[in-house]
C-alpha cells in the first residue's frame, strides 16, 4: 500500500469513527455567551479589571497596613505611655474634634494658639465624667475639626493646671472603620441556621453589601446531605426572565408577640408560568436577597408598613413538587417545610418599609 | 498564535482570547464526544458544555510544558465522559447514551467503536493531530502554527502518528 492509499485508507477510517452531527449552532453560541460570563465573573482575572477597581484594591491592601499601624499606636500609647515615671497620661480618650477659637493670649508676643473642643467618644484609660474636653494648642485647627483623636491626658491637665494635652491623629480612622465594618460584615454572614430536613436547611443573616448603611436580609438554602437535591424556589415567567422566590417567606415577631408573614410579591401574570428549579448539589448553597419592598402581608392585603422597633425574624421555606408539566417538573424536587434560626433586627423610625438593623 | 499562548492570554482574563481559542476547540473536543456517545446531541452538549466550563474554571492550572492544549481539553472532555458514564450506570431506566445508532449498520458500529477504541490508545498528541489533518484537513502549517512547531516536526509527528494508528490498528480494524 503506498503512502497516499494508506493516508485515504486512515481518512476512511477516521470519517466513518466520528460521522457524528454538528453541534448545534444555538448550542454554539449559547456555550461561547456563557463562557464568555464566566470569565468576566472570575474573580481571580484582576489583570483585566477596570483601572479604578484596580486603584481601590490596592489602596485597600496599603491600608491594611496603615490601619494596623493606627490601632498599634494607640495600643502603644494605651499600654506604655501609663508606665512612664514622669508625664503620665491620668486619662486616655478617644474624642472628635468638633470645633475652635481663637486662645486667649497669655503673654504678649506669643503665637496665636487654638481652644479645640472635642466630644469623647470612649475613655481607654482612667476615669472622666466630662463628655467633652478642651485642650490648647498651637497647631491650625483646620486639622482637627471632624477628625478623630486619641487624646492622652496628663494629671496637670486633669487637675485644671493648663489646657495642653497630647494629641495623636487616628490618621486612618476611615480606613479602620470600613476594615472593620467589613469584618463585622463578615462575621455576620453566617447565618442563623435552622435544623435541617431531609439534608436541607435554611438559614437568614442581615448584610450590608452594598454598603448604603442599609441592611438587607438574605436566605440560604443549604444542601448539608450527601446527595444531589432540586429545590423549587417559586415560580418563574417570561422563559426564566422574571424568578420570582415565593416558596421562601418571613414571619416576623414582634415585641409584643404579634406575628406578621410576609410573601414574596408576584404582581400580573400573563403567559406560561415555570417552576422555579434550583440544582442543589451535595454541599451547596443557594442566597435569596429578601428585599422588604418585594414582600407583603397576606394577611392584610399590603406592603410591609411594619412599625418601627425590634423584630423577631425567621425565614421558611415550603419545598413542593411543582404542578406543572414542563421538563424542570420531572426533576426530583426536595419537598418539606424548613426554617431557619431566629434573627433580631431593628426597623428604624423613618424608613421602616424598607430598611432593617441587624 | 498557538493555542498554549490563547491558554496564557485566557488566564489572564482575555475574552478575545477565549472565543478565539472556543472557536478553534469546540470542533475537535465536540467530534471527540459526540462520537463516544454513540452520536447522542444532548448528552454531547452536556458533556462538552461540562468540559469548557470545567477548563475555564481550571485555567490557572494548565501548563503549557505538560503538552498541547487540545489535549488538555481533551484530558477534561475523557474525564467528564467518564463521570457522565458512572452517573449513567446508577440511573435506574436511564436511556444508553449510545442512542443514535439504529440507522447504522451492526457492522459498522462496531468498526467505528474499533477505531475509537485504537485512537483513545494513542497519545493524545499524535491522535489529535490526524483528527486535524484528515477531518478537519487542516493544512500542516496551520497545525504546526496551532502546535507552536516547526512543519518539519508536524509532518514527523503525522508520519508517527499514522504509524502508531496501523501498529495498533492491524488487529482490531477491518480495513477499509
Amino acid at each position: 500500500m503506498s503512502d497516499d492509499d494508506d493516508c485515504r485508507d486512515i481518512q476512511s477510517l477516521l470519517r466513518r469513527a466520528h460521522d457524528v452531527p454538528p453541534p448545534e449552532p444555538g448550542f454554539v453560541r449559547r456555550l461561547g455567551e456563557r463562557l464568555a460570563r464566566e470569565l468576566s465573573a472570575t474573580p481571580s482575572k484582576s489583570e483585566h479589571l477596570p483601572a479604578h477597581t484596580l486603584r481601590l484594591r490596592r489602596r485597600l491592601w496599603l491600608l491594611i497596613p496603615a490601619a494596623a499601624a493606627a490601632i498599634a499606636l494607640v495600643a502603644v500609647a494605651v499600654h506604655l505611655w501609663p508606665r512612664s515615671e514622669d508625664g503620665g497620661a491620668q486619662v486616655i480618650v478617644v474624642a472628635t474634634a468638633l470645633d475652635s477659637a481663637p486662645a486667649p493670649v497669655t503673654r504678649p508676643g506669643d503665637l496665636p494658639e487654638n481652644l479645640i473642643r472635642f466630644q469623647v467618644a470612649c475613655v481607654l484609660k482612667g476615669k472622666l465624667a466630662d463628655k467633652f474636653i478642651t485642650t490648647r494648642t498651637p497647631t491650625a485647627a483646620g486639622e482637627f475639626i471632624g477628625k478623630q483623636w486619641v487624646l492622652l491626658l496628663s494629671p496637670e491637665f486633669m487637675a485644671g493646671k493648663h489646657q495642653y494635652a497630647d494629641c495623636n491623629w487616628i490618621k486612618a480612622e476611615a480606613e479602620v472603620k470600613a476594615i472593620l465594618s467589613k469584618l463585622s460584615d463578615v462575621g455576620s454572614r453566617e447565618p442563623a441556621w435552622g435544623e435541617p430536613v431531609n439534608g436541607l436547611r435554611l438559614g437568614l443573616y442581615p448584610t450590608d453589601r452594598k454598603g448604603d448603611g442599609k441592611v438587607r436580609l438574605m436566605a440560604v438554602l443549604e444542601n448539608v446531605s450527601t446527595d444531589d437535591l432540586t429545590v423549587n424556589l417559586g415560580l418563574m415567567l417570561g422563559n426564566g426572565k422574571k424568578q420570582l422566590p415565593t416558596a421562601v417567606r418571613l414571619i416576623f415577631t414582634s415585641a409584643d408577640g404579634k406575628k406578621r408573614i410576609l410573601e414574596r410579591k408576584i404582581g400580573a401574570i400573563a403567559g406560561r408560568i415555570d417552576a422555579f428549579g434550583v440544582p442543589l448539589a451535595a454541599g451547596c448553597r443557594y442566597t435569596i436577597a429578601c428585599n422588604l419592598t418585594e414582600y407583603y402581608d397576606d394577611a392584610l392585603l399590603s406592603g410591609l408598613a411594619l412599625a418601627p422597633g425590634r423584630y423577631r425574624v425567621t425565614a421558611e421555606f415550603v419545598g413542593k413538587v411543582p404542578a406543572n408539566t414542563t421538563a424542570l417538573a420531572l426533576m426530583y424536587y426536595w419537598s418539606g417545610t424548613i426554617e431557619s434560626d431566629m434573627l433580631q433586627v431593628t426597623l428604624p423610625a423613618k424608613t421602616a418599609k424598607q430598611e432593617v438593623r441587624p | 498564535v498557538t493555542d498554549a499562548e490563547l491558554l496564557r492570554l485566557v488566564q489572564t482574563g482575555d475574552a478575545a482570547a477565549l472565543e478565539t481559542l472556543y472557536q478553534r476547540c469546540l470542533p475537535s473536543v465536540w467530534r471527540y464526544v459526540c462520537a463516544r456517545v454513540g452520536g447522542n446531541q444532548h448528552v454531547a452538549e452536556d458533556i462538552v458544555s461540562e468540559t469548557f466550563l470545567a477548563a475555564l474554571r481550571s485555567v490557572a492550572t494548565f501548563v503549557p510544558a505538560s503538552g498541547p492544549a487540545i489535549a488538555w481539553l481533551i484530558g477534561i472532555a475523557r474525564h467528564k465522559l467518564a463521570d457522565h458514564r458512572r452517573a449513567a450506570a446508577h440511573v435506574p431506566g436511564a436511556m444508553p447514551s449510545d442512542v443514535g445508532r439504529e440507522s447504522s449498520t451492526f457492522a459498522s458500529v462496531d468498526a467505528r467503536d474499533q477505531v475509537l477504541v485504537v485512537l483513545d490508545q494513542m497519545p493524545d498528541e499524535e491522535r489529535q493531530v490526524l483528527e486535524w489533518k484528515y477531518l478537519e484537513e487542516l493544512p500542516i502549517a496551520v497545525i504546526a502554527e496551532r502546535l507552536g512547531r516547526t512543519e518539519k516536526a508536524v509532518e514527523a509527528l503525522l508520519y508517527r502518528a499514522r504509524r502508531a494508528f496501523r501498529e495498533l490498528a492491524k488487529t482490531d480494524v477491518p480495513s477499509n
